[in-house]
């Protein structure tokens, strides 16, 4: 799969004494959702930061876009596509909703350093900001601080923030994590309008989000890829009802 | 459609520029009431104020602006000082060259010790600038050349194109004032441009910022740099109108005394700070008088002055704990 628009090829990372990245080889193709499960502890948080940059592996390479990002620190890798939203929202509390999205327009513009202009007043970076938020629907709360938004309004606004960079990736690190049932409903109705556009990586636990919107899943346990397939296949398998659906899904 | 909307955010320039607008048309009052009645010690004192002020100006743009708290940036402002000083020496004293020498010395000091002091964070970013503003220190002591620890007088004051403008007190106090407004200015707009909002967001939230793309490291330097080389041009003038440069200009007590400036202005107001300078040195010049413990009732009024706006401090702290 040499057109996948990232792959990972023998990723290795250990802390220690401990290994919580083993050998792990994935690819995810172009307009594919692709889900990593696993129990607590697999090393998915860790696994996505590999994929980020914001922590190198001891081994092994990261490819995206066709390119060798191995040695790339994160912004490198931001500019060159790859959108991530995080576990834990991480916007920028004191700025408007508006403010955040226009931040996050700058950085793939080569002029963050010139222009005496004020920046929130620029009508091309405002235009591509409301084109965003219309798209996640917060629209009516660009005005507002980020810092006032629900916990599911944040993870809107973070895509929006991944959004108007116009990534060739998203990496959604547990999105629905701490959200309610009608906003975790609402999410993944979002993201469902997202997928086929453009391809994600998704941390799920929430297994009626993964089997809703994946065409392929990974699972991962201890820090390796157990299997990777369809969503039913994945479903079917034992190796996985054991290690991690087990005791969700024998009820 | 929507992007029409108007916000109340669209304008954020209003306030800051209107508080500076207030700040120096007072500092200007006052330097014109002080010469109107002909007190030079008033004209100096206010040139001091609006000297002091830009210095604790730019260290203002660190802490508030760039979350870079710095413990020594008394030495940016000595280096530039000391540059007045050594250039004077060499028959260099007009300020079409001294100005971009000082400024050029001084960002060149932040860009290397600051390349090397931004590798860390908090605690130890701050004794890191204060270890390299030692080192400053002792580098000016040991220049026996230009009157090593003792210091030594200026050949000459500065000349602008060759006019004397800082000749008089009255001509000081306005250099200082005009220098002043363009740093206050020019900071407060920058806040709001593009950089600023990067710069901002990175003081806030450093990983967003890295994870969005931006390498925070260069904005970070660039503006450690812009706020040493403006505090070089402070110390331009302030060894003009001293007519004397010592190593003391790179004390630490100084750099402490800029951070206090800063605090006491509240710490993301870039007009606080030049009202902190001006409270700090009326302090010190009034108690100054009475006793030599004028510095238990400066304690005092920082003490009442975090106790009434202790969001400015817990934001100062906030930052140095991560």
């Amino acid at each position: 799969m040499s057109e996948a628009i990232l792959s990972l090829r023998d990723l290795d990372k250990s802390f220690g004494a401990l290994h919580v990245t083993r050998k792990v080889t994935l690819d995810v193709a172009p307009g594919e959702v692709h889900a990593l499960i696993g129990p607590n502890g697999a090393g998915k948080t860790t696994l996505i930061s590999q994929i980020a940059g914001s922590l190198r592996p001891d081994s092994g390479r990261v490819i995206f876009a066709g390119e060798d990002v191995t040695h790339l620190d994160a912004p490198s890798r931001a500019q060159r596509g790859l959108a991530r939203v995080f576990q834990i929202s991480n916007v920028v509390d004191s700025f408007t909703v508006l403010a955040n999205v226009v931040l996050s327009a700058l950085a793939t513009e080569t002029t963050a350093w010139w222009g005496w202009g004020v920046a929130m007043k620029d009508p091309g970076l405002r235009e591509r900001a409301f084109y965003a938020l219309d798209q996640v629907g917060l629209v009516e709360r660009a005005p507002d601080q980020a810092a006032d938004l629900s916990y599911g309004e944040r993870r809107a606004l973070e895509l929006a923030m991944g959004l108007v960079q116009n990534p060739r990736l998203f990496l959604l690190d547990e999105p629905m994590a701490g959200t309610g049932r009608e906003e975790s409903r609402r999410l993944t109705e979002l993201l469902r309008t997202l997928k086929g556009r453009t391809p994600m990586l998704l941390i799920e636990h929430d297994m009626s989000t993964v089997f809703a919107l994946a065409d392929r899943v990974t699972v991962l346990v201890d820090g390796a890829v157990a299997i990777t397939g369809a969503p039913d296949v994945v479903r079917a398998d034992r190796i996985v009802r054991e290690a991690y659906l087990g005791e969700g899904e024998a009820a | 459609m929507i992007a029409a909307a108007a916000f109340r955010q669209d304008e954020p320039l209003r306030r800051p520029l209107r508080d500076a607008a207030l700040v120096l048309a007072a500092l200007a009052a006052a330097i014109l009431v002080a010469w109107a009645m002909g007190n030079a010690w008033w004209l100096s004192f206010l040139a001091r104020v609006a000297i002091t002020a830009t210095a604790a100006l730019s260290l203002s743009y660190l802490i508030g602006q760039a979350g870079l708290v710095s413990f020594g940036h008394a030495a940016q402002v000595g280096l530039g000082a000391y540059v007045a000083l050594i250039a004077g020496e060499y028959g260099v004293s007009d300020l079409t060259l001294l100005a971009p020498l000082a400024f050029a010395t001084a960002a060149l000091w932040s860009a290397i010790t600051g390349a090397l002091a931004l590798r860390t964070r908090g605690v130890y970013f701050i004794m890191l600038t204060l270890a390299f503003a030692q080192m400053a220190y002792f580098i000016m002591q040991s220049l026996s050349r230009f009157g090593g620890d003792d210091g030594m007088a200026l050949a000459r004051r500065a000349t602008l194109l060759g006019a004397p403008i800082l000749k008089t007190d009255l001509g000081l106090a306005l250099a200082a004032l005009a220098l002043l407004a363009a740093a206050l200015i020019g900071f407060v707009w920058m806040t709001q441009t593009r950089y600023g909002l990067v710069l901002r967001a990175a003081k806030e939230n450093e990983s967003r910022a890295l994870a969005s793309g931006f390498r925070v490291f260069r904005f970070q330097l660039y503006a450690y740099a812009l706020a040493g080389g403006v505090a070089a041009l402070a110390g331009v003038l302030l060894a003009n109108q001293a007519e004397f440069v010592s190593p003391s200009y790179m004390n630490w007590h100084r750099s402490g005394e800029l951070i206090v400036m800063v605090v006491l202005g509240g710490a993301t107001s870039l007009p606080g700070a030049v009202i902190g300078a001006a409270v700090v040195l009326i302090i010190e010049e009034a108690l100054g008088h009475w006793t030599e413990f004028w510095k238990l009732g400066l304690g005092l009024v920082i003490v009442a002055a975090v106790l009434l706006r202790g969001a400015a401090l817990s934001a100062l702290l906030g930052r140095t704990r991560r």
